[in-house]
């Protein structure tokens, strides 16, 4: 009786345990997705400038960038910016350095499409992107840009996406230039 | 049996009392208006700022614009329409003329545009700058060419070009200028 009632018993734990597992994958667990925009808000974040950076923070928006990136990416930028494989650090190095050279920048993502591959490692993402800032000195105005981008991700072993390409094309294609 | 039948009549008309009340109806017809109005406001006349001075002088520098979606629902976009686009989700927006539609030539020689091989009529345009010149292009497919009105602007300045059509909202209605 006493062996019945124990296998009851660890039956109806198990049936629980489960229930409660199968609870926490469909409301609590984070999608991929979700993953997925969290990379890139963490990335509009670390990008902004409002006003002067001290070094220490410019270093944490450096790591912190370089934490949400593959150690190289692969960049197309049309004619008007940069295109190829560049090492991440170069890179970030590159975009500290011009950032100085702003009062203010922001960045923004609308219309955010994410693709996760079958194989769940990788996702494409598809996106407008709004660049908006003010220089230092010399042009009074602010500027404001606007691109189609598309990015690519690769899952890390603890479930954080990361970049790994990016392109960018003006919404507004200019045939002056 | 029957109990349940009074309990469901008792429910159904004390709704209806409910309903029959004033203050009740005032606060649905409120509702009901504020759903509309918000309805009317995003999705088919939005109010927008306009500012910068690329589409001058047909349109203020400065100023409160109404975005028309209804205007392209039924019928496609006309040479020479002033369109507003979204550039930036829905937040963001561009308005600009129509010059050209998908595969046809564009050109611009001393300020004035042809439109495969034949010159632009633009009764719109009031200030003209000869230093423009554009090599000719085809406009690519899905695309729209757009340009501002304001022609004395150098070219670099004004945010013009080939864009989707798939961006197309709608057109201006309703200028209002505080310039």
């Amino acid at each position: 009786m006493n062996g019945k009632r124990a296998i009851l018993l660890i039956g109806a734990v198990l049936l629980l345990l489960a229930a409660a597992a199968l609870l926490w994958y469909f409301f609590f667990r984070e999608s991929e997705e979700k993953a997925i925009r969290r990379t890139f808000s963490a990335v509009t974040e670390l990008v902004r400038k409002n006003g002067e950076k001290k070094p220490l923070d410019e270093a944490g928006d450096f790591r912190g960038l370089q934490k949400l990136m593959a150690e190289n990416i692969t960049l197309s930028g049309g004619s008007r910016y940069p295109s190829g494989d560049f090492r991440t650090d170069d890179l970030l190095r590159m975009f500290i350095q011009g950032r100085k050279f702003l009062q203010t920048l922001s960045v923004e993502i609308h219309d955010m499409e994410i693709r996760v591959a079958d194989d769940g490692r990788t996702a494409s993402v598809s996106f407008s992107l709004t660049v908006s800032g003010r220089p230092l000195r010399g042009e009074e105005g602010l500027f404001r840009e606007f691109f189609d981008c598309r990015a690519s991700l690769a899952k890390r072993g603890r479930g954080d996406w990361i970049l790994t390409a990016a392109s960018l094309e003006p919404v507004i294609r200019r045939h002056d230039s | 049996m029957n109990e349940a039948a009074p309990s469901g009549t008792t429910s159904s008309s004390r709704l209806r009392e409910c309903l029959k009340n004033r203050r009740v109806r005032r606060l649905l017809r409120l509702i009901l208006i504020a759903a509309a109005a918000w309805l009317f406001f995003s999705r088919v006349c939005r109010p927008m700022i306009l500012s910068g001075r690329s589409m001058m002088p047909a349109f203020p520098q400065r100023g409160l614009v109404f975005c028309w979606y209804p205007a392209y629902w039924f019928s496609a976009p006309k040479r020479g329409d002033a369109a507003i686009f979204f550039v930036g989700g829905d937040r963001m927006a561009v308005l600009k003329r129509i010059l050209a539609f998908e595969g046809e030539t564009v050109e611009c020689r001393a300020g004035e545009f042809y439109i495969n091989g034949e010159k632009l009529s633009e009764p719109y345009v009031k200030y003209r700058s000869p230093d423009w010149t554009i090599r000719p292009f085809r406009v690519a497919e899905g695309c729209v060419y757009v340009m501002g009105d304001n022609r004395s602007m150098p070219l670099a300045e004004h945010m013009a070009g080939e864009t989707a059509i798939r961006r197309l909202a709608g057109k201006p209605l309703l200028i209002w200028s505080w310039q």
